[in-house]
């Protein structure tokens, strides 16, 4: 006891001067919390290996079926969206990371450690958005360069066409879906905000990310163009994949990244304007 | 009273599931059913419009992602788990919970299926269009109705089951969700290419029995079901390895006094909260009402009331995180909000076991550090001041709530603040960890800085406080020194047994005592001191077994005061005896621990 004793007041005149306490100091704490959590390698191991595994697989079942495909199937193949497909598995393991990050501080009760260390609410959510969409892009950008490599391997084992990685297209196409990566995360956090819970932000931002892909299509042709496109998912892809196969939710690059902007500045706006008003 | 509080616990152990299900299962079924209702509606609205045939889509159900029901029923176990042992008796009951939770979570989806199948039965008989299946025919035995029915039905118990299952199994793991996701669907998925699927991501077992491809059925389900034993062996793990709560904590807290330190080391160092005309209303309950005081530096002031009388909301407020409806608390004369490096200024610790994640203690202090701008040596020396030096290293899952507590009073001493706050800090502890916090909080009085602990055990201010601040249904009652409390509340007594009570008394009330009868029937006696009580014996030859005066404890103090109040608020009388009963039953509630 008595060490103990001697330890706190001999360090109280080195603590005294108070240092400003700044976003950096909030990034920090947050990159902390992100790196310390096992949670976080599982997740992001888990969204690699998904995504990279279901595309070889993918590329098997192509591959070994190709030669049995009719004629114009054949002849309009193209190899870099075929590739992309196992992406959707990380992305959804990205998405719910990105719920995760917000909601698990919510449902731990941690969000009140958290907000009485920075109880400066709009730079503590600043610092989750800025550290979400840096993981996000940093992961997206390893499973999109490992699925495009991994994908065309295994086409060219089968003598399909394949696509080098420095080909326009496919430099394009990592660069967009690498800089619309935070998009879905970010939108799944906002709702963390909102919600502070895991399974109502989850399921709103895989039926985002999932309903309008596999639903949109029965729609009229006015709706797809004026209604669909707006939504995000429409929006990234319009930037990620238009240049290689045709699709009714198009939109130019300059409107589809103006979209894109708007779903987060409303989200994060909507989750500002909550986590300020209410209580932690 | 043991009997009754047996009958609680075990009431809690079975309503447990119920408001769990109620909470979050409703909320997942809602969206599950507004997703389902909305894609008919949608698709339906669409296909008249463009007068297309849908008949393709007679069995849309199908298509929707069953994957929503492996991680919903994953994170809602994730979830549940820690809590079923926490509330559970014995590992059967966790069991039995958690198979409950699953049961319960497929047959609302399932149901709900179900009615999308119905809905859809409607819409298609309203635009005329050919229906490959009627609704009449579902709950019939024969056809391919009574197929699509069990189809449902099953899918979501296995994808629920499996869901749930690895959520239990990785319970410990914050990604419960995201693993249930990949350990159903990958292995599965597989199974299902290696033996020649074409049919798209076969996604349970029961697709390659509805629709099955180049495999034989029954080498599908033990594919699965192989896959699913693991997540069940992994699942009871779990159960098997985690301790269940530990009771008894209490027995001992009436342990052996510390002894209050010495006014003079104590120096006044201007550091302080004022509260002023606080109030808080959720909805039409005030939480906190009209509540003025000021916490004076260099001393340990207690807060004291029943559970519910709105302390936590009190020290939620001055520390920014609940906002108040209306008046204003300082710290140090700031607003906590305004405080540049609050970390430095106050100190607090509300629960201890509000911690997310598998990390170290030393990882949590660390990021702790960085948002209050504080060095990082710092951690290791607050980790030696509550002796966590040896722990620091492992991870923060398997430690005790003696643990937590510990690691939340270091967490609170990172800043070095001269201010502390302390959320009824002994709640749950062992008396060893009861004694450790006294004396740390006494110490930590002596170097000079303010302390503010609340509680609601009586007897733990009496040990710990100078000072004590009495509230009641969100009402400042008392704000006075402890002594003083203790002696302008009550009056002392003396407890009298004796073989020949009913000869006593008569001679004690001549000599003008007030005497009350205690349940085990011995005389408590007021109005005169003990010696004139043995004197009067003597001189009638009664014989006595006991004669004790009993001094008056904080318990007797508070009631008395809150008793008192009555008086004073004639009109919210009803109030008062509320928080008198309050205090009774959780005062009894300890005793029977």
């Amino acid at each position: 006891m008595a060490t103990a004793t001697s330890a706190t007041t001999l360090d109280r005149a080195a603590t005294r001067q108070r240092p400003s306490v700044g976003f950096g100091a909030t990034l920090a704490s947050e990159w902390t919390k992100l790196i310390s959590a096992r949670s976080t390698y599982l997740t992001i191991g888990l969204a690699v290996a998904l995504a990279i595994g279901m595309t070889a697989l993918i590329s098997l079942a192509v591959g070994s079926t190709f030669s049995e495909w009719n004629a114009a199937d054949q002849a309009s193949f193209e190899p870099i969206s075929f590739s992309l497909a196992g992406l959707l598995f990380g992305g959804i393991l990205i998405a719910v990371l990105g719920v995760n990050l917000v909601a698990s501080e919510y449902s731990s009760g941690m969000i009140r450690l958290t907000l009485s260390a920075t109880p400066q609410r709009g730079r503590l959510l600043m610092a989750k958005v800025v550290l979400i969409s840096l993981v996000a892009m940093v992961v997206t950008l390893v499973m999109t360069v490992g699925v495009l490599v991994i994908g065309q391997a295994v086409l060219g084992a089968y003598d399909m066409p394949t696509v080098p990685l420095t080909d326009p297209d496919a430099v394009r196409v990592i660069a967009a879906i690498t800089l619309t990566a935070p998009l879905f995360p970010l939108i799944g956090a906002t709702f963390a905000f909102l919600f502070r819970s895991t399974a109502t932000p989850i399921t709103l931002v895989l039926a985002l990310m999932f309903v309008p892909a596999m639903f949109g299509a029965l729609f009229p042709d006015w709706w797809q163009e004026n209604i669909l496109s707006l939504l995000p998912g429409s929006a990234a892809d319009s930037l990620a994949l238009s240049h290689l196969s045709d699709s009714r939710t198009y939109l130019d690059p300059v409107p589809a990244a103006a979209v894109v902007v708007a779903w987060l500045v409303i989200t994060v706006g909507a989750a500002y304007v909550t986590l300020t008003r209410r209580d932690a | 009273m043991i009997a009754q509080a047996q009958a609680r616990t075990q009431q809690r152990t079975w309503t447990f599931p119920r408001r769990l299900l109620a909470d979050h299962i409703g909320l997942a079924a809602l969206l599950w059913l507004g997703l389902i209702v909305a894609v008919t509606v949608l698709i339906t609205a669409v296909a008249y419009w463009d007068s297309i045939s849908v008949s393709g889509w007679d069995r849309f159900m199908s298509t929707i992602p069953h994957w929503y029901v492996a991680v919903i029923a994953g994170f809602l176990a994730h979830r549940f788990l820690p809590a079923a042992i926490a509330h559970g008796q014995t590992r059967r009951d966790v069991s039995v919970q958690l198979l409950i939770f699953t049961v319960v979570f497929a047959v609302v989806l399932a149901v709900l299926g179900v009615v999308g199948f119905l809905l859809e039965r409607v819409l298609y008989g309203a635009m005329d269009w050919p229906q490959e299946v009627a609704a009449g025919q579902l709950f019939s035995s024969s056809g391919e109705a009574h197929l699509i029915f069990l189809e449902f039905a099953s899918k979501f118990l296995v994808w629920a089951a499996a869901g749930a299952l690895v959520g239990a199994g990785f319970y410990r793991s914050d990604e419960a969700g995201g693993l249930s996701l990949a350990v159903v669907w990958i292995p599965v998925s597989l199974a299902g290419y290696a033996l020649g699927s074409q049919s798209g991501t076969p996604i349970s077992l029961l697709d390659f029995v509805f629709d099955p491809p180049s495999l034989h059925p029954l080498l599908a389900i033990a594919v699965c079901a192989a896959c699913y034993l693991v997540t069940a062996a992994l699942a009871w793990r779990v159960i098997r390895d985690t301790p269940l709560r530990s009771k008894a904590t209490w027995a001992g807290r009436d342990h052996a006094r510390f002894g209050h330190s010495d006014d003079s080391t104590r120096e006044g160092n201007g550091s302080m909260i004022e509260v002023r005309d606080l109030s808080k209303h959720y909805g039409t309950t005030k939480a906190v009402d009209q509540l003025s005081f000021d916490i004076k530096p260099g001393i340990v002031t207690g807060f004291l009331g029943p559970n519910g009388a709105g302390k936590s909301t009190t020290m939620r407020m001055i520390l920014g995180l609940d906002h108040p409806t209306s008046g204003s608390v300082t710290v140090n004369g700031k607003a906590y909000r305004d405080l540049p490096a609050p970390m430095y200024e106050i100190g607090a610790l509300l629960d201890a076991k509000a911690i997310y994640g598998r990390r170290s203690a030393s990882q949590h202090l660390r990021w702790l550090a960085q948002a209050g701008g504080i060095p990082k040596q710092r951690v290791d020396e607050v980790l030696d001041l509550v002796g966590l030096t040896s722990v620091a290293g492992q991870s923060i899952t398997g430690f005790s709530l003696g643990m937590f507590q510990r690691l939340g009073i270091a967490s609170a001493l990172l800043g070095d603040p001269d201010t502390l706050l302390f959320d009824e800090p002994v709640n749950g502890l062992d008396p060893e960890g009861i004694v450790w916090i006294r004396t740390l909080m006494r110490r930590l009085a002596s170097e000079g800085r303010t302390i503010f602990v609340s509680s609601h055990l009586m007897n733990e201010m009496e040990e710990t406080a100078d000072h004590v601040l009495v509230i009641g249904r969100g009402r400042l009652i008392a704000d006075t020194s402890m002594s003083e409390f203790i002696q302008l509340s009550t009056h002392s007594h003396v407890r009298v047994v004796s073989p020949q009570a009913s000869d006593l008394a008569p001679r004690l009330d001549n000599a003008g005592a007030t005497i009350t009868v205690a349940d085990d029937g011995a005389l408590i006696v007021t109005g005169i001191e003990a010696a004139q009580i043995g004197d009067i014996a003597a001189s009638h030859a009664i014989r006595l077994h006991e004669l004790s005066p009993q001094r008056a404890r904080l318990e007797e103090a508070f009631m008395e005061r809150t008793r008192a109040s009555v008086e004073y608020h004639a009109g919210d009388a009803e109030a008062v005896a509320a928080i008198f009963a309050e205090t009774t039953q959780t005062t009894a509630e300890q005793e029977v621990r």
